[in-house]
């Protein structure tokens, strides 16, 4: 311990010592020309001193720089790169606006300038998408997706097509944070996965951390996911829609006071049941839709200070007449608030607000019907400040504070006329934590990246039940119940999370990353089905669920070629996991006060290697990615307690996106997606009770099978009407696109039954969530 | 339907033993466990001893007199073997080893009514066919725990596939904490198969069936794994047994499982 704090006095003192010389600070935003959006990651250069500086999340920027004259240079890829002459004597702010280059035929022209972020980058094991490229991949239903378009990255995958979710470097679909504009999404999927929550129009980037992941982040073990909402336009007032297979799209965004607020509003919703209401007499009573609502707005209030309000509201409804109803979905707001103090502190405080609920009912409640919905909610406050130090040092710090209500069933059931209450106790938790990191340049090659952050989570009840032992596997028998509305803590626990990543640079364009991190989970979600389902319930941690942890390895060779035309990485990766939540036989999770005796638990283990090469310029961009990995859990009770393969596990899973600029008229795309078969278990043997015949396997194995394995092409191609063009006022495409081209039907699932007609012959059935070729057009526009 | 290999297991000795406070002969069978695709009878356990024995001593023995692995027991009519609140120990000896199950008899309420009404071409939803629709009625007996299998025929033959299973808690689903209630309108309206209703002319029979609370468990298992459709299916498991060699050292274990429930019963004419 003495040592450890030895060590961070000297490098605190290297710190101080580069405040010595006269110097002053360049700071301000870098924002896009056309539309006033801040460009996240941006950098800016100063080649003579081989200094520079990046953007943060709110575009904002700091650079520290001797007295004198200097030339900066403002990057950002796929934009054209901007000049500033300065002669610098006090404290400076430059606000910069760069223009998106032309995205034609001028592509080819290989520039002149660096886009090696990837390399020169303290991140690793970290994905960024702009939602153009999302946009331009074929899609299923051609419907824009970003959770099944992340699953085109080395890494990511998913139990099987239209599954909710997502999984990153064998961890569960639980195990990712996803932040929306910083509010937690407890689940991302409409129709039970097959799109997601996240309205396209209205996202400007999507960052994945897998690995090396920063102090800042916390409470899931195995990635972070940061979706970011477009501000709108503070120029003009701009609205852009569409109407694909499923959703119609519309989008308004404007400035509410030109150069210094705007506001985005985007919505979409499905309009099948519209038609079908309208043509079938029979379906008037039908409800399906599904819709969500994003909204954004940000005002700059002062000099110093800018504001931003975000909030979204999705939905899935489903039902018939007064007969029954299901509906679920998402809402969250955030409010935030960035503050400058002086020219090298930025502070960004969040206050945020999340809620995903499902309910449904059946029947009249007054004679024979239930009525049932189920709630997480949390509101929390995220103070977190950057501190721009010097060229060579950025501190960021700060902490938060989350409260969690779970209201965890609340219904009410009447058979006959008797109408009972069969609620569970609402459950209540607080989350928080603190952190401190720097990243830190050590001479021209190395660069640090270490902070520490601390959690602690409480449960508070109102509700704890002790069990007893029993054998693995078994249900625990319950021993004792202590109720008490005080809302006193039940259960404490606490996790110091230490986060290290080192970059070496090899080369001028290549590099070595390293990182170790450490996760911890408080919340987990409570699923035992092949592919989760809407009503999965998320449960804090207490006094029988222990956190989750993880301890994660990585180490990655960064190399670009080409002047950096193209990227490529290989990165492996080790990650321990412990605390891994599972489920006895026959659990039931749906209504049970007692799950937690019903919960196994055990450990986790999953490793890989990831193969990365993308193509970033010309004519024809995309990448490959290549993943081998393995995702494996120990649980006493389960497969005689040896090592099983987790459902999601895949071998091998290689994606090749690519897109293709014809001319000013036409561009092509191309997916093809191909993994290894998900694990299964088969039976060997068969028994008979009461005429049921029943599967067995003698040797009580989990998961001892692979389903066959999924492959997949995809075609789209985009045509750009000259018309439109022309009219300059107008904007429109049209998209087409094949999913499935070649027309596979490919395994979500097998699963063992008797014939429906002869009940004692047994068969294999092969589940598809789509079996055949599915075509679609979607037409998108904007003015 | 695919191919599929499978991996090869080995036999056991399987008990299928539900014993019933119904009129007739009541059976224990015995088979050993076959490949899970030899689509073929299993083969029969032969030259069993079996015999169940209640706590007030009473022994009742099963023969297996065609060779056939089921074998059989019929109350000769002076006492009744099945009472409400007894325990009964059933014992097989089998190639040397022994066997013991135990599993206690529980009071089953009436069957108060069936009620049936025609859905037409107007009426029927989703997957639904055109028929009549019958419904029980009944309460559940007052005190938590009590624990039911309801079966369903139609014209004496008992709709036997496994999405009909239908089981009830405290005459509700699982946990949900109800006590003494009309059984609640889904169960009630379980007994009839929503692709295959009663027609005119049809006889409904109900049996109640008051289950030992790990049998309730038990057939859920059984229930959920026979029962899956790919997407939202809970892990494969294997079923539990209560049968256990009295020989804890043995290697030789037995799988299936013992019960004994008191029934009643309904009867109605579709007219």
């Amino acid at each position: 311990m003495r040592k450890g704090i030895f060590t961070a006095l000297l490098l605190l003192t290297t710190i101080l010592q580069t405040f010595s010389q006269e110097r002053y600070t360049v700071s301000g935003r870098i924002r896009d020309v056309a539309d006033g959006e801040v460009l996240i990651g941006a950098s800016v250069r100063v080649d003579s001193l081989k200094t520079g500086a990046a953007t943060n999340e709110y575009g904002f920027y700091s650079i520290s720089l001797p007295e004198g004259a200097h030339e900066l240079e403002y990057h950002y890829i796929g934009y054209q790169h901007h000049r500033v002459r300065i002669r610098l004597q006090k404290d400076t702010s430059i606000t910069i606006e760069l223009e998106a280059r032309a995205s034609t035929l001028e592509e080819v022209v290989v520039t002149a300038q660096r886009e090696d972020e990837n390399v020169k980058s303290m991140e690793m094991s970290t994905v960024k998408m702009d939602i153009n490229t999302i946009q331009k991949m074929p899609a299923l239903l051609g419907e824009v997706d970003i959770v099944k378009s992340l699953q085109m990255l080395p890494g990511v995958s998913s139990v099987g097509e239209g599954a909710a979710g997502f999984n990153v470097r064998g961890g569960g679909i639980d195990q990712n944070l996803v932040l929306l504009d910083e509010a937690p999404v407890y689940n991302t999927s409409h129709l039970f996965g097959v799109f997601s929550v996240f309205n396209p129009d209205a996202v400007k980037d999507v960052k994945l951390i897998k690995g090396g992941i920063p102090s800042q982040y916390g409470g899931r073990i195995s990635s972070m996911l940061d979706v970011r909402m477009k501000d709108g336009s503070n120029k003009k007032l701009e609205m852009n829609g569409g109407i694909g297979s499923i959703f119609a799209r519309i989008a308004v965004e404007g400035p509410i006071v030109k150069e210094k607020g705007s506001f985005i509003l985007a919505g979409r919703r499905s309009y099948m049941d519209l038609f079908t209401r309208a043509f079938i007499e029979d379906l008037k009573d039908t409800r399906f839709n599904f819709y969500d609502l994003t909204l954004k707005a940000n005002y700059k209030t002062g000099k110093r200070d800018h504001l931003y309000l975000s909030g979204y509201l999705g939905r899935d409804v489903f039902g018939q007449g007064t007969d029954f109803g299901f509906d679920n979905g998402n809402r969250t707001v955030t409010l935030r608030w960035n503050h400058v103090f002086g020219k090298k502190l930025f502070l960004n405080t969040s206050a945020i607000y999340s809620h995903y609920d499902y309910g449904f009912f059946a029947g009249d409640i007054q004679i024979d019907g239930v009525d049932w919905s189920s709630d997480i909610i949390n509101y929390s406050v995220k103070p977190e400040f950057t501190w721009f130090l010097n060229n060579r040092n950025t501190l960021k710090f700060g902490g938060q504070g989350i409260f969690y209500l779970f209201k965890p069933v609340n219904a009410r059931v009447s058979s006959g006329t008797t109408l009972n209450d069969i609620s569970m106790d609402n459950q209540y938790a607080r989350e928080g934590a603190v952190y401190i990191s720097n990243e830190q340049q050590l001479g021209d090659r190395w660069m640090l990246e270490y902070g520490l952050r601390y959690s602690l989570f409480q449960y508070m009840g109102d509700v704890a039940y002790t069990f007893a032992d029993t054998v693995p596997g078994a249900e625990k028998r319950l021993e004792s119940v202590a109720r008490s509305d005080s809302r006193g803590v039940i259960k404490s626990y606490g996790n110091l999370e230490p986060r290290v990543a080192v970059k070496y640079d090899t080369g001028p364009t290549s590099s070595v990353k390293a990182s170790y991190n450490r996760m911890a989970q408080y919340l987990h979600l409570i699923s035992n089905t092949s592919a989760a389902a809407p009503t999965d319930r998320w449960i804090p941690s207490n006094n029988n669920i222990k956190p989750q942890l993880a301890d994660q390895l990585a180490l990655g060779y960064f190399r670009n070629f080409l002047d950096n035309a193209w990227e490529t990485s290989l990165e492996v990766y080790y990650k321990d996991m412990k605390n891994q939540i599972d489920y006895i036989d026959g659990a039931d999770l749906l209504l049970n006060e007692h799950l937690d005796g019903s919960l196994l638990s055990g450990k986790g283990r999953a490793y890989g290697m990831e193969l990365y090469v993308r193509k970033a310029k010309g004519r024809l961009t995309g990448w490959l990615s290549y993943t081998l990995a393995r995702s494996e859990r120990k649980v006493e009770g389960i497969n005689r307690n040896n090592w099983y393969p987790n459902r999601f596990d895949q071998t091998h899973r290689l994606n090749l996106t690519g897109s293709y600029r014809l001319n000013k008229r036409w561009e092509f795309g191309a997916n093809l997606v191909f993994s290894s078969g998900t694990p299964t278990t088969f039976p060997t043997n068969r028994i008979e009770i009461q005429g049921y015949v029943v599967p067995h396997n003698v040797y009580e194995s989990r998961n001892n099978y692979r389903i066959p394995s999924y492959h997949r092409l995809d075609l789209s191609a985009t045509f750009y009407p000259k018309k439109y063009e022309e009219r300059k006022k107008w904007d429109a495409f049209w998209v087409f696109s094949l999913y499935n081209v070649y027309n596979r039907r490919n395994p979500f699932s097998v699963f063992f039954r008797s014939n429906e007609d002869h009940p004692t012959t047994t068969e294999a059935i092969k589940y598809s969530v789509f079996g055949s070729v599915v075509p679609a057009v979607s037409f998108n526009f904007s003015f | 339907m695919i191919d599929v290999g499978l991996d090869k297991g080995y036999s056991q000795l399987s008990v299928d033993a539900f014993i019933t406070d119904l009129p007739g002969t009541q059976q224990v069978r015995l088979t050993h466990t076959g490949d899970y695709f030899h689509n073929q009878d299993l083969p029969p356990a032969l030259g069993a001893s079996v015999f169940i024995r209640d706590e007030k001593g009473h022994t009742y023995s099963f023969t297996d007199t065609g060779d056939t692995g089921t074998y059989s027991y019929t109350p000769d009519g002076r006492r009744a073997m099945v009472e409400a609140g007894n325990t009964y120990t059933l014992h097989i000896s089998y190639q040397g080893e022994e066997y013991e199950a135990v599993s206690t008899a529980r009071p089953a309420p009436p069957v108060d009514s069936i009620l049936y009404a025609y859905k037409g071409e107007k009426d029927v939803q989703f997957e639904e066919e055109e028929g009549y629709y019958a419904s029980f009625f009944a309460m559940d007996l007052p005190g938590k725990g009590d624990y039911y299998w309801i079966k369903s025929f139609r014209n004496g033959i008992f709709y036997d596939k496994p999405a009909y299973i239908n089981l009830s808690e405290d005459g509700a689903f699982t946990n949900t904490g109800l006590d003494g209630q009309l059984f609640i309108e889904p169960i009630r309206e379980g007994i009839t198969p929503w692709d295959d209703p009663f027609q005119l002319g049809d006889e409904v029979k109900v049996e109640l069936h008051a289950i030992n609370a790990d049998t309730y468990h038990f057939l859920t298992i059984l229930s959920e794994q026979t029962n899956s459709s790919g997407l939202f299916d809970p892990p494969p498991a294997n079923v539990p047994t209560n049968i256990k060699n009295t020989d804890p050292d043995s290697g030789e274990a037995a799988l299936g499982w013992f019960n004994v429930a008191m029934v009643s019963v309904s009867k109605a004419k579709i007219e």
